[in-house]
């Protein structure tokens, strides 16, 4: 069953890529000569390129790399996101992996013990009543003790604005799924991620350059779908905001590090931290915007529309 | 549950058991005792490997714990037995033997200071267990095998990126480290998870000339890279290909301005390789740089220094990452610049990722730095426009 | 001199229920009773230090900071004296288990 999906995916990838290289050489008049020797002039990646491919591309033969087709793009100021977030099909292709679907109304978890629950999803901000608490049991889960520190009084919610809260609820409290993520510059992130700077510090974009990397403190489901789910959450952040450069992970939850890995995200760093008087790993991986974006599985969980993410406090300016 | 335990004291043997027994977790514990490594060995050939949870004390009476972990790490069978290493000894050394078990692929539970807590090592024991089970629904068709690195490489699925060298006292860049990633329909490709594909493929050489060859054309096309040097790493079994060799000359000498480093990785093989040695004698003759690579990470470095004509040693990323808070590392790396200076050769630092480490490696002398701090590897397709950036910003920074 | 460590001993057995306390009884007088009897054998160095290593283990377990005490210990004797008083109050409060 997993096969074949895959290989149906692999025809909607093709279809929206050809209608792409079609869309492209009619904008810029272009023959597939030409265009093959754009290609060849902008880039050494197409210095093989022959005439052939390209009209086999078109023709929905075959297809070059999710890394091939983003150099394409952005010859032509186009992204991949772009491209494959505008197709329907292979939209509704990767809501599959959430197990949101067109046909089914809500999401459904697939869980032994929350079999026929439905689930929602709900980002919530700083100032919100929930955020200390929901907060906290996402720090609970995670037990990073370079996160706040078990039991500390959370500072206020003004000093905490930066971070990115979005749990997933099952029925009316019950918590299935968090992720926790933030904009920080790179050079604090690696202060951080080297104990130079506490959570405080990293949180206080203010004082830094700009934001160019969304680091993941946590992200947690009880079931794969809303594993998926809440990846799919900050992906979809990365995508949609052309200032990031970088996508991190900084965490001590093994699952978590074991789906990355399995995801082939090269990891960076294992670093031993101390947490009551017991050794644990802290991992930490780092990839850039296009290493992201020609990852087949993030790319799809990116496309998710997240039409169930909407802020608890409306009218409030981002 | 099957859970051996293996310590030469008696007591702790029994105090194990005792915590089992008033454990919450509900399991049908049989534990199985072994006073020393030869009868833990044994007990895991008993049992046949079906152990659930191997607690193994790190220092005992005439032996020690690690003839248990290699023992391990020898048999294919009994390679993923989950394994909790315990003891009184320091932390950095039950650091350093968890660092051993991972980077030799055991199943680690973890390292627990004595007295263990039970009921964390069991729930520690019941996560890795469910990491296996925990099946994703994203998942990728193929698995490591499923690559096939001979059409991958046919194809030229490679990409190139390049990690700035910096001049640590004008702040200019030098040149640039070449690294490289392959490619297939579904993503990047990393080194560790291709170079032993390639290797086990016997194509080391196909790669490493299909890397040199792009890397020419790529800074043979911009002009804005022509002053900066180029660095690309071999290996030992590059440098006995006379076939690679003269590859490699041929295209230094179709591009005399191009500035050419080859960095020595393995550097312990080359040594002691009267071939490779041949090899590196003909490079330098033709004006091809040449940098030892991993510097410090094995000690007859030191003893055969003068058989190399070097221009650079290089300093492994994992002596600098924390020589603001790593004593020792602070002094390795602190002789090893030293060193460099009584030898005339240049010192470049890799790894380097805070500006606190960058500060101490420029008061110690360092000459050239590479790392997160200026920039991770950078595609080829945006390695000018970083380069403009750089030095736009660096006039800026020098006009106020 | 030496602290009373009854409180600590008690604190320890009192974790297990009392058919568990029995053997750990026996083993611990055993392994002290082993301990104080390999020191008459040490001939050097590395001797003297496994036996340390083996006694903050122990006192690890019954929960007791001796590590710096222990680590301080540079003469048979003092090894000695601290095993014999640590047996002497693990026997002393036998009849309590």
């Amino acid at each position: 069953m997993g096969h074949k999906k895959y290989s149906y995916q692999k025809t909607v990838i093709m279809r929206v890529f050809s209608s792409f290289l079609r869309k492209i050489r009619s904008e810029h008049n272009l023959s597939q000569e030409g265009l093959r020797a754009l290609l060849n002039e902008r880039s050494h990646s197409f210095d093989s390129l022959d005439t052939i491919s390209i009209s086999r591309w078109e023709r929905g033969i075959n297809t070059p790399s999710l890394t091939k087709q983003s150099e394409i793009a952005e010859i032509f100021d186009d992204d991949l996101f772009n491209i494959y977030s505008s197709d329907a099909d292979f939209v509704e292709e990767s809501a599959y992996f959430v197990q949101l679907s067109s046909c089914v109304k809500r999401d459904k978890t697939v869980h032994p013990y929350y079999k026929n629950e439905q689930y929602h999803t709900k980002s919530i901000l700083s100032d919100h009543a929930d955020f200390e608490s929901m907060l906290k049991l996402c720090l609970m889960y995670e037990a990073n003790p370079r996160l706040f520190p078990a039991g500390q009084v959370i500072a206020s919610s003004t000093l905490l604005k930066p971070l990115n809260l979005v749990s997933a609820f099952c029925g009316l409290k019950q918590l299935v799924g968090h992720c926790l993520f933030c904009k920080v510059n790179t050079k604090a992130l690696f202060e951080f991620m080297n104990s130079s700077i506490g959570i405080m510090e990293l949180l206080n974009v203010m004082n830094q350059e700009r934001a160019n990397v969304l680091v993941v403190l946590s992200s947690f489901g009880v079931s794969p779908q809303i594993d998926n789910h809440m990846m799919s959450v900050y992906l979809n952040q990365l995508a949609t905001d052309k200032a990031i450069e970088y996508l991190s992970f900084s965490t001590c939850d093994s699952k978590l590090k074991q789906k990355l890995m399995q995801m082939k995200i090269p990891m960076f760093k294992v670093k031993p931290i101390e947490y009551q008087s017991k050794i644990i790993q802290n991992y930490s991986f780092i990839m850039s915007r296009s290493e992201v974006m020609a990852n087949r599985n993030m790319l799809m969980l990116s496309v998710i529309p997240t039409r169930e993410i909407e802020p608890t406090n409306v009218g409030i300016a981002e | 549950m099957n859970i051996l335990i293996v310590d030469d004291q008696q007591f702790v043997r029994e105090a194990i058991k005792a915590d089992l027994i008033e454990s919450t977790f509900e399991h049908d514990f049989q534990t199985f005792e072994a006073e020393d490594a030869n009868q833990g060995i044994e007990a895991i050939v008993a049992i046949e490997g079906n152990i659930d949870l191997l607690i193994l004390d790190l220092k005992m009476d005439h032996c020690d714990g690690m003839e248990v972990i290699n023992f391990l790490s020898e048999h294919a069978s009994y390679v993923d037995i989950p394994l909790a290493v315990i003891s009184s000894s320091d932390k950095r050394t039950l650091e350093l033997v968890g660092s051993i078990a991972r980077s030799l692929k055991l199943n680690l539970v973890g390292v627990f200071e004595k007295p263990i807590n039970m009921d964390f090592i069991l729930a520690e024991t019941g996560r890795l267990q469910s990491q296996d089970d925990h099946k994703m629904v994203v998942k990728s068709p193929e698995s490591i095998s499923d690559y096939d690195i001979n059409q991958l490489l046919a194809d030229e699925q490679v990409l190139l990126c390049f990690q700035p060298q910096v001049d640590m006292k004008n702040k200019n860049i030098i040149g640039f480290e070449v690294l490289a990633r392959m490619y297939d329909e579904n993503g990047y490709i990393y080194p560790d998870t291709f170079l032993p594909l390639i290797d086990k493929a016997g194509l080391n050489v196909d790669f490493t000339k299909v890397i040199v060859a792009k890397a020419f054309r790529f800074w043979a096309n911009e002009k804005t890279l022509a002053s900066y040097t180029l660095s690309i790493n071999v290996t030992a079994e590059d440098l006995s290909s006379d076939n690679l060799v003269d590859y490699i000359i041929r295209h230094k000498q179709a591009h005399a301005d191009i500035k050419l480093i080859l960095e020595l990785t393995e550097s312990q093989e080359i040594i002691n390789q009267a071939s490779a040695l041949n090899s590196i004698a003909r490079l330098i003759i033709n004006g091809i740089g040449i940098s030892l690579d991993d510097f410090g990470k094995s000690y007859s470095t030191y003893e055969r220094l003068d058989t190399i004509p070097f221009n650079e040693i290089k300093i492994d990323r994992s002596f600098v990452c924390d020589i603001d808070t790593n004593e020792q590392h602070h002094l390795i790396v602190e002789s090893t610049i030293a060193l460099a200076k009584k030898m005339s050769v240049s010192v470049v630092a890799e790894g380097i990722e805070t500006e606190s480490v960058l500060n101490i490696l420029a008061e110690l002398g360092c000459d050239i730095a590479q790392g997160y701090v200026y920039s991770p590897p950078i595609e080829g397709r945006y390695l000018i426009a970083w380069v403009n950036r750089y030095v736009h910003k660096d006039i800026a920074a020098n006009v106020h | 001199m030496f602290i009373d460590i009854s409180e600590n001993l008690r604190h320890f057995f009192c974790h297990y229920s009392e058919e568990r306390r029995l053997p750990l009884y026996q083993a611990l007088v055993g392994e002290l009773v082993n301990i104080r009897s390999k020191i008459k054998l040490v001939e050097d160095n590395d001797q003297l230090n496994a036996l340390k290593h083996q006694l903050k283990g122990v006192c690890r377990y019954l929960s007791l900071e001796f590590d710096v005490q222990i680590d301080a210990i540079t003469r048979l004797q003092q090894l000695y004296r601290l095993v014999d008083h640590i047996h002497g109050q693990v026997v002393a409060i036998a009849d309590e288990l």
